[in-house]
Parts: C-alpha cells; structure tokens; sequence
C-alpha cells in the first residue's frame, strides 16, 4: 500500500469528504484556538528553564502544567488530523507540510532527550538555583524547533502542489 | 464614516505599499503574529487557570501574573504592530467582514475587561467566585478573539464576497 492509496483512503472517508466540502473552517478554528491555548504550556516550560520564569520552580510547573498539555495535544492533534484528512493527497506531497512533520518529530526527539537526559540535573539544579546548561540548550532548541513548525505551516498555503 | 476613511488611508501609506509588494510579507507577518498571540493569549489563560482553581494552586496568583507579565506585554506589542501591518494589505475586505467585526468587537471588551476586572482580581483582589467569573470571562473572551481571526481567513461571509 503506498503512501498515496493511505491518503487517498483518508481522503474519501465520510469524514475527510464532509471537512472538505462543507465544513472545513471548523477544524481550522479548532487548530488554532488549541494552538493559542496550549502553545503558552511550552512557552511558559521553556521560559522557566531559560531563567526567564523564576516562579513556580520548574518541577512544580511542568508537572502542574502537563495535564493541559496533554489536553492540548489531543485538540490541536486530532483537529490536524481531520484537516490533514480533508486534504491528505496534495498535503503529503507539500514542502511546507514534509517539513513540519518533520520539526514535530525533532520536537518529540527534543522532548523525549530532556525527559531522559536533562531532567535530572533540573531538579538537583533547583536546590542549588543553578539550571544545568543542557537544560537551557533544550529549551532555546524547543523554542526554535516550535518557531520552524510555524513558519512550515504558513508556507503549506504558499508552494505546490498545486496550491 | 471616519472609520473606513481611516482605513482606507492606512491601505494607501507606504507601510501598506511595502506589505503588498512582495508575496511572502503578509505570510511572515502572519507568523510573527502567531507568536504574539501564543505569547499574549497562551500566557494569560496560564493565569486564567490558576483563577479557575485549575492549575497551580500552590502559586500566589500575583506571583504568577507578574512573572509572567512581561511575556504577555511582549505578545500583546507583536500583535499590536503586525495586526494593523496584516490589515493594511486589504482595508476594504477587513472591514467588511463580520469576522474581522466580531474578531474586533471581541478584543475590544478582552482589553476593557482586562483594564477594568482582570487586572484588579489577578493582584489577589475579589472573592473566589469573582476570581472565578473573571477567569471564565477572560478565557472565553480571548478564545473569542482567536476564533475570529482563523474565521476571517477560513470562512469569508463579508458583503466583499456576496
């Protein structure tokens, strides 16, 4: 099966079919909305371990802060999802689409890096308020990566094909 | 009306000019926007969870409004110069849109809302049911605004397009 039959299987699906001739905009709002909602869950991660949120220490943010994003991720996933579904034969081969897969799997690589990496030398560093400099590399990298996925977005509506 | 004289100036300035002639302006624009709005709106329903009861009760609500105040302003000054920078390539359509209305009619009562109530009850001022509604109020209102701004784009029910 190739990746093209998958999408166009998605693609002719009652639900990709009803995104795609009548209610398109409602996913869209969705994603957005999510991404306005939840984006401020990594903003506020990354701005802690870059020093630049002194309060609530970090441990105690991102665990507060993780039953949110994981109500974020389910929105604004499953809400890309859909429009990918509504739309899934010309996205696949879109440069913009390619490349943010692409940067959301380095966001996860980045995420799972710090889980199993950097997270412990957070939490002795917040006896000593001291954050570890891999810590502060991971956080510019989410940062940035998060940036790229934006940008990627906005140029699927710019470049071929045929868009 | 004064309004769309205003807005049919601001399409004509130089700035506007700028914006219109090359192709990728109005989406990198675009982007900067999204940064000040998960800045501005990310940040401060962070805050609105915390009024809720939600999330992070074990942090003063002044603590965390005020740590997080001048990210909040940071995004609140992104979409404050590239909105209008977005609106100028187009004045016209903008203004005849119900999104673009409603968007604006909604950032109008969030800001009011923020001057007049939110600021207050994040200071740690009001009773926990006012801390309540002024959470609920914000976040709905805020939601709100960024509803009508990917409807703008997605839906286009203006008299332009009728």
């Amino acid at each position: 099966m190739s990746i093209h039959s998958i999408c166009q299987a998605l693609e002719d699906t009652s639900i990709g079919t009803a995104v795609r001739e009548r209610m398109y905009y409602i996913p869209q709002i969705f994603h957005l909305v999510g991404m306005a909602l939840f984006g401020g869950a990594v903003v506020i991660d990354d701005l802690s371990l870059l020093g630049r949120v002194r309060q609530p220490a970090f441990s105690e943010l991102s665990r507060q802060m993780l039953p949110w994003k994981w109500a974020g991720l389910i929105v604004v996933g499953l809400s890309g999802f859909v429009i990918f579904m509504s739309d899934a034969t010309r996205l696949y081969r879109n440069i913009g689409f390619q490349w943010k897969v692409v940067l959301l799997l380095l966001v996860a690589l980045n995420a799972w890096i710090f889980r199993s990496k950097v997270y412990r030398g957070v939490m002795l560093g917040e006896k000593t308020g001291v954050i570890p400099r891999p810590a502060r590399i991971s956080a510019a990298v989410s940062l940035l990566l998060w940036i790229g996925v934006l940008v990627a977005s906005r140029i699927i509506g710019f470049v071929g094909p045929e868009y | 009306m004064w309004l769309f004289k205003l807005l049919d100036w601001w399409g004509e300035t130089p700035i506007a000019h700028a914006m219109n002639s090359a192709e990728w302006c109005f989406p990198a624009v675009e982007v900067l926007h999204m940064i000040g709005i998960v800045l501005l709106v990310g940040l401060a329903v962070i805050v609105d969870l915390r009024l809720l009861g939600f999330r992070l009760t074990n942090t003063p609500v002044s603590t965390l409004s005020s740590e997080l105040a001048p990210w909040t302003t940071a995004g609140f000054v992104m979409v404050l110069i590239t909105g209008p920078l977005l609106l100028s390539t187009d004045p016209d359509r903008y203004y005849l849109s119900w999104e673009f209305r409603f968007k604006m009619a909604c950032l109008a009562l969030a800001i009011l809302f923020d001057i007049l109530v939110h600021r207050k009850v994040r200071m740690g001022q009001g009773s926990p049911a006012t801390q309540k509604a002024a959470g609920w109020i914000s976040l709905v209102l805020w939601c709100s605004v960024v509803a009508g701004g990917r409807a703008i784009g997605v839906l286009k029910t203006s008299i332009f397009f009728t």
